[in-house]
Parts: structure tokens; sequence; C-alpha cells
């Protein structure tokens, strides 16, 4: 089942599901509804590749006049439950690289190709780290959140250092009511003996990164020396799983490359270990065309698996679904793909400040230092990416929020000049989202 | 019942789905963030 015959009207997105129904969805108040075959029919064809607004169709009959009033009805209406996305200035978020070395070399590394981004780092000083997280806790008020992300490199090569900041912002955190929530992206090969001792004694969100089974994340993700990272990997999954009650989450992350499309293979494989979570992200840097059209068809082929066995619970078990049906179910429009620079920031392994982990090393990037944060280059982020990005006039805005800079520029040169297969590839998995969305919320 | 020859019956064209507005759990995990988790 994927979306078919997509139409648009001002506002409005319409399309036909395989069972012939037809599902609109209001871009501005996020409202998804069923729509009758006149007012589809006076809809006008657009491909998913244009964000563009097409020219009104010219109502002809009585019952045209009708439909296409129904639509400009609609259009116009202003829902006011529907939550503004708009973001100020305030860091809520931040990302450490508490490293940037790493026991693997994944073929679309995109720190560096080895996860040093250029410049290989030992333990982060956890002496300048601590100060420089007891800054980011004193600009918040209480009971706001702070989330912290560990990443590298490979951050359980340094499993103390993690545990100093852990519980050092915990102590901190409850001392000025903060609510702290903490995550961890890692390769999962360490995952054993006494780091994994460590790492139970922390209330994590783990996000462990693996492609597929062996014959796949053997290429993609491959050890530093080039043997097999698999095996390990997998028995880190066992081992954490083993002890689900010592960590917050558990999600499993696959990427899509030229070494290994076939993400539905990958979905068959990796729900085997029943995670929180799933998902399969499109390599950051590949432009295929081909792939992302693979890409995609696989998306659609595990939606409907997981919906088949498993309905929305199911579907929603992989990460990108589950994203769109929040952002449906609480009416929150987002103004912002990310927090880059309002609400987040990235801690290099040197306690240097950027606005996104994928430009770390890069200086003109660098918008702080320890304690320091450079406003007058913050600035130039406080505009929402909708409008930094000039998407105003495309339908799936409010659910995109702008796309990704880091994405944009590595394909056009340019932060605010958008991919054109990140636009493609984000409308194909909101209009699937959609689809599957009306179901669940019919069938209620 | 009389019919009345000409008169349009007004079609529902527009049926919207309601959402479930109950909280859902937040689940947190990538590197960089999307803004609706921070």
């Amino acid at each position: 089942m994927k979306p078919l015959d997509l139409r648009r009207h001002q506002n409005i997105i319409a399309f036909k599901g395989d069972l012939n129904d037809v599902t609109a969805f209001h871009a501005y108040n996020l409202e998804v509804a069923d729509v009758s075959a006149e007012a589809f029919a006076m809809m006008t064809p657009v491909p998913v590749t244009t964000g563009a607004i097409p020219q009104k169709k010219a109502a002809v009959s009585m019952d045209d006049n009708e439909a296409l009033k129904a639509l400009e009805d609609w259009d116009q209406e202003i829902a006011t439950d529907v939550k503004n996305g708009a973001l100020k200035f305030g860091i809520r978020a931040l990302t450490i690289n508490i490293n940037q070395i790493c026991n693997l070399k994944c073929a679309y590394c995109a720190a560096g190709g080895d996860g040093s981004y250029g410049e290989p780092t030992n333990q982060i000083s956890v002496e300048k780290t601590l100060p420089q997280l007891k800054f980011f806790l004193s600009q918040l008020k209480p009971n706001q959140k702070f989330s912290i992300t560990f990443v590298g490199g490979e951050p359980l090569l340094h499993p103390q250092a993690i545990s100093a900041v852990y519980h050092y912002v915990v102590a901190e955190s409850q001392k000025m009511q903060i609510i702290p929530s903490f995550s961890i992206v890692t390769n999962g090969t360490l995952l054993k003996d006494k780091t994994l001792e460590i790492i139970q004694s922390m209330k994590l969100h783990i996000t462990i990164s693996i492609d597929g089974d062996k014959k796949y994340n053997d290429i993609s993700r491959p050890s530093k020396d080039g043997r097999s990272s698999t095996d390990m990997t997998v028995t880190g999954i066992k081992n954490i799983m083993a002890s689900r009650g010592s960590v917050a989450s558990i999600g499993l992350s696959a990427v899509c490359s030229l070494q290994n499309p076939h993400m539905f293979e990958s979905y068959q494989f990796l729900k085997q270990f029943n995670a929180d979570w799933m998902e399969f992200n499109f390599a950051y840097s590949e432009p295929s065309k081909d792939l992302q059209k693979i890409y995609i068809e696989e998306m659609n082929l595990i939606a409907a698996d997981a919906w088949k066995n498993h309905g929305e619970a199911g579907l929603r078990q992989i990460k990108q679904f589950d994203h769109y049906f929040k952002l449906l179910d609480s009416q929150q429009r987002i103004e912002n793909h990310c927090g880059a620079g309002k609400t987040y920031l990235m801690m290099d392994a040197k306690n240097r400040l950027y606005t996104c982990p994928w430009v770390v090393g890069e200086k003109d990037e660098v918008v702080g230092v320890n304690e320091q944060l450079d406003h007058a280059k913050l600035s130039k982020y406080s505009k929402s990416l909708i409008e930094l990005n000039n998407c105003q006039s495309c339908w799936a805005r409010h659910l995109c929020g702008g796309g990704c800079m880091f994405i944009h520029r590595a394909h056009t040169g340019d932060k605010h000049k958008k991919d054109d297969l990140f636009c493609e590839r984000t409308r194909s998995l909101i209009l699937t989202t959609i689809m599957y969305y009306k179901l669940s919320r019919t069938n209620q | 019942m009389i019919a009345y020859k000409g008169l349009h019956m007004k079609k529902t064209h527009i049926k919207k789905i309601k959402p479930n507005k109950s909280p859902t759990t937040k689940i947190l995990g990538l590197g960089c963030r999307p803004a609706d988790e921070i």
C-alpha cells in the first residue's frame, strides 16, 4: 500500500491509497480528512518532487462549484488549537563528543570518515566540561527540561567520562530543579563487561547503529582494521536488551546506502531484537536518485508489513513514522527541522561549540568555546528554518520544518538552499504516514 | 414524500479525522534532535 496520484489545492493536498479512498491533509492546520471524489477531481495533480502551489482548477458544473467551495472553505479555515512551533533562543539540548576516535570505519561516516572529524581526540576533558554544563544549566528556569546526548567517535571507548558528566548533571539539575534526560548513540560493540555495568548504572536512552545482518553490516560498518563488527554489535544489543529495565529506552538505527539499500531486509533482521524503536535513514551525502527510489519503496514495504502485523503500534515502532504521528496527534506545527543554534548546540571533544554535529572541526562554524557563546554568529540562526530555507509554499513545511541544513549544504553548497532529494523523500515519508494516520484514527 | 425536481442535495466533501490528543511517550535517540523534542 502506498500513496498514489498526489493532488493539491492551495494548503490542501490529497492522494489515493490502494483502496481507492482519498486522503487529504491541510498543511497549515495539520488536519487529516476524507474528501469526496468530486473534491479530489477539483484538485491539480502535482509531483512529490515539488512544494510549489499549482494553478487552481476551474469549475465547469454546479457540482464542481460546490466541491471547489468546500475545498476553499477548508483552505481558509484557521484552526485555533494548532500549536505554533516558533523557537526562541535558549539552549535546552546539547550533544557532546565524548571523544573523536572510533573503533569502526563506516562507509558513510559524516565525522571525517573515521569518527575523528579530522582531529583525532581522546577523552574530552571532564574538568573543562563540567563548568560548561553548569553554565548551560544556570540559564534554565526550574522545571525546564535539559537533554544531553553522548556521541563520538565511539563514546563507549570512554565510559568513565560519560558517567562523570551524567552524575554531575543529575546532581546539579536536582539542585536547580531542572529535568534532565540523557541519550547515547553507539555502535554497540563495547556493550559488555565493565562498560555494560557503567551504562546500566545510568538511565540512558540508547541508540545502537546497525545496518542489517552480517552480509550488509560488515560492508557498511567494518572495524577500523577492516574486520567484521556485526557479531560484536549483535552481542551488545542482546546484552543491553537483557538489562532493559536499567535503561530508559533502546533503539536501533540503520542507514540506507549503496552498500546496503535493502532496508526492508534490515527491518526484518532488526525487529527480532524487539527494541523500543527502529529508524532507517538515508545516507546524508548520497546523491543517487535511483537509491532514493529504492529507499522510498522499501520504507513503504516496511510500513505495510509493520501495519499488517502490529497495526499502529508496529508502524510507530519506526521512528520516522512515529515522529509525524506525534505531530499530527498533538497538533504541533514545527517551524524548524531541528533546534540548531536556537535551542540546541553541539560540543566537540575540545569543548568548542557548534550548531550541528556535522560541522564539527570547521573553524568558521564555531559559535562558542567553554562558557563563552558568540551571539553575533548565533543570531544568524534566529529566524525559522522554514523562512531561512524558503519553504513557505511547501505543503510538508509544518511537519518537516525546513529540512536539515547540513544535508542541504552537502548537496547544494549552501545551508539554506534545499536538497531536492531530501525534500522528495521527506514528503514521501510524510505521505505514507498520513495514509496510515487516517487508517489508525478512523479505526479507533 | 414529495420529491422536488431540481432540489440540490448538499454533499459532504470534507470529513475531518479526529486526532488522538492524549499524550504519547516521547522517544529520544538521535545525535541531532528534531525540533519537537527540544
